[in-house]
């Protein structure tokens, strides 16, 4: 017999964080988290199961960040950060020297867990610590299936982290997704962008692959990028050079050192905390610029709504005022487009498949964004899973 | 229900290993505090070594871990092994108790079913769980319990809820208490 809830949600990090914060008291709610945290398994990814439960990914990487980064590219607004962390995250923010002089210690995991307890107690929400193995979804209900229980929802969301959740759909033989979800690591340059197909060919070589979005409607004009894992995957020399092509500067020396000894996930992290600034405004200034200005939601219907030219006025309404353009928009669509409507091996009518099924399952992920694009991905990613909610459940 | 013999051996050996300190805290201000809810004939459900049917009058255990059982038998205490139903009439007892159980147990329903069906109606139920501050202290925990979700939508067709109590009751205290939990208090409909 299946354990019954209106609403389940797989994972507990910023996602199930930001979700929670936003649904009706009048919802039977869950959450599942199998403790591991990050969705990585020490035999392919090393020992970065630190993570744990609670706060996911946020609270994996270390919370460092330079404010001597913030201040370059945001001199006169550095308090806009705090505010919007404060949003998610209202307790304190502690500062220490001890690392560097010039960082900023942030407790995230700390935080995150203790901002978790609360919303659990507020909303009455039950945690079964368990992990998932298998989904089900057929019209009326979604089921996930542990190696013992069968959690039976009317909606599933699934938030368990760039590895975790890319594994669970991979196993769950849904079909449509198995097609790309093994890319979905690497879809972290799934970005808007102005990009022609021979610039495509510069960067990724004959790996990379270009293609229209859904429907051609929603970002008229523009290209999505899904590069092919082996683009990204630091592991192979012959990469590197792609990798030096793309971001050339000194430090991609360092990079191949690391690479050299570490694992993927390792790298991820080490170029998040050493270079993720550096990292994110070449990739956006370089490469990828976003000249899009709309709004991209879901409906009841989980199908994407977009709100033409209004980009700035809802940032502006939830006080982010400074978060990067290029974060934003590029969280918007890696985070939701990409499991939930583009279909990125599908050109024009993509999306209609994909709505079959979720319906009953929503996906979304942020701890990509996070190692690769720096927190306010995830935090603008948050907002953006927030407003979802709002409007499912309106 | 799924723990073969030498979990239930370890299991025990460990409830036999606990500490004075903890039998003190149990006997001065725990179980006095549940003797205030409870009344006339007592099941406690999942009795481990009989800690509370000792101390209780009129109090019967039941547990699924035999090695728990032999060693309440050996000490005369009242106990039953439970597997899949308890060997008690319907409606036999005026209180049951869950102390620290269902956040063992993924799906506590058939449990919960099988102690209803030996409560009498109008009977109590006392169902305690860790509050979330010490839940991850034992590995074993597989499920937190929300207070307002033991409060407003547990078994809500079967059960009123009737109140709630906390050990201890103060919120600074109990974020020092490894073990505090909340008790909540039901009425058989």
């Amino acid at each position: 017999m299946a354990i019954e809830y209106d609403l389940l949600i797989v994972g507990s990090g910023p996602i199930a964080l930001s979700v929670l914060s936003k649904i009706p008291h009048n919802l039977s709610v869950a959450v599942v988290s199998h403790g591991l945290g990050l969705g990585f398994d020490k035999d392919s990814y090393g020992d970065l199961s630190f993570a744990k439960m609670f706060g996911g990914g946020l609270s994996g990487w270390h919370g460092v960040i330079s404010p001597n980064l913030y201040l370059e590219h945001f001199p006169k607004k550095i308090e806009n950060f705090y505010e919007f962390f404060h949003r998610f995250y209202p307790e304190t923010v502690t500062f220490t020297n001890s690392l560097t002089d010039n960082s900023i210690y942030v407790p995230r995991k700390k935080i995150a867990c203790n901002h978790l307890k609360k919303i659990f107690e507020e909303k009455g929400v039950n945690l079964y610590v368990d992990e998932i193995n298998r989904l089900e979804v057929n019209d009326s209900f979604a089921t996930a299936i542990s190696n013992t229980e069968k959690f039976r929802a009317k909606k599933i969301i699934l938030a368990a982290g760039a590895i975790g959740t890319a594994k669970l759909l991979q196993q769950s033989d849904l079909g449509v997704v198995n097609n790309y979800i093994g890319n979905h690591l690497n879809g972290y340059a799934d970005l808007n962008i102005s990009i022609t197909q021979d610039q495509v060919k510069t960067i990724f070589g004959d790996k990379g692959h270009i293609k229209k979005t859904v429907n051609g409607s929603i970002l008229n004009n523009k290209y999505m990028v899904y590069p092919r894992p082996s683009a990204f995957d630091f592991r192979h020399k012959k990469n590197l050079s792609k990798f030096k092509t793309i971001y050339s500067r000194k430090e991609s020396d360092v990079i191949k050192n690391i690479v050299k000894s570490l694992s993927p996930g390792l790298i991820l992290e080490a170029i998040y905390n050493r270079y993720g600034y550096w990292f994110l405004t070449n990739l956006a200034n370089n490469y990828f610029q976003i000249e899009s200005n709309s709004i991209y939601s879901l409906d009841k219907n989980f199908n994407v709504v977009v709100d033409e030219g209004n980009l700035n006025a809802y940032l502006k309404n939830l006080k982010i005022n400074n978060i990067f353009k290029h974060a934003d928009l590029s969280t918007i669509v890696s985070g939701i487009h990409f499991y939930n409507t583009v279909k990125p091996d599908d050109s024009i009518g993509g999306a209609t498949d994909y709505n079959s099924w979720n319906k009953r399952l929503v996906v979304s992920d942020s701890s990509t964004m996070t190692s690769i694009g720096g927190s306010h991905h995830t935090f603008s990613l948050m907002a953006i899973n927030a407003l979802a909610i709002e409007t499912i459940y309106e | 229900m799924n723990k073969n013999k030498s979990e239930f051996q370890q299991y025990h050996d460990w409830l036999v290993t606990r500490s004075w300190s903890g039998l003190l805290y149990r006997r001065l201000y725990l179980y006095p505090k549940v003797w205030s809810g409870i009344k006339g004939r007592v099941l406690d459900v999942g009795c481990g070594i009989g800690d509370f049917v000792r101390l209780t009058k009129n109090a019967v255990g039941v547990d699924i871990n035999p090695f728990n059982i032999e060693f309440c038998k050996k000490r005369g205490i009242d106990a039953h092994l439970f597997t899949n139903t308890m060997p008690f009439n319907d409606e036999s007892f005026d209180t049951v108790l869950f102390d620290n159980v269902i956040e063992h147990i993924y799906d506590p329903s058939k449990v919960l079913k099988e102690a209803l069906r030996v409560l009498k109606k109008n009977g109590t139920l006392i169902i305690g769980v860790p509050g979330l501050e010490h839940f991850f202290y034992d590995q074993d925990h597989k499920v937190f319990y929300a207070e307002n979700f033991l409060k407003n939508r547990f078994m809500r067709e079967e059960l009123n809820y009737k109140s709630i109590f906390y050990t201890p009751k103060n919120k600074y205290l109990r974020k020092f208490f490894v073990h505090s939990c909340r008790w909540v208090v039901y009425e058989k409909k």
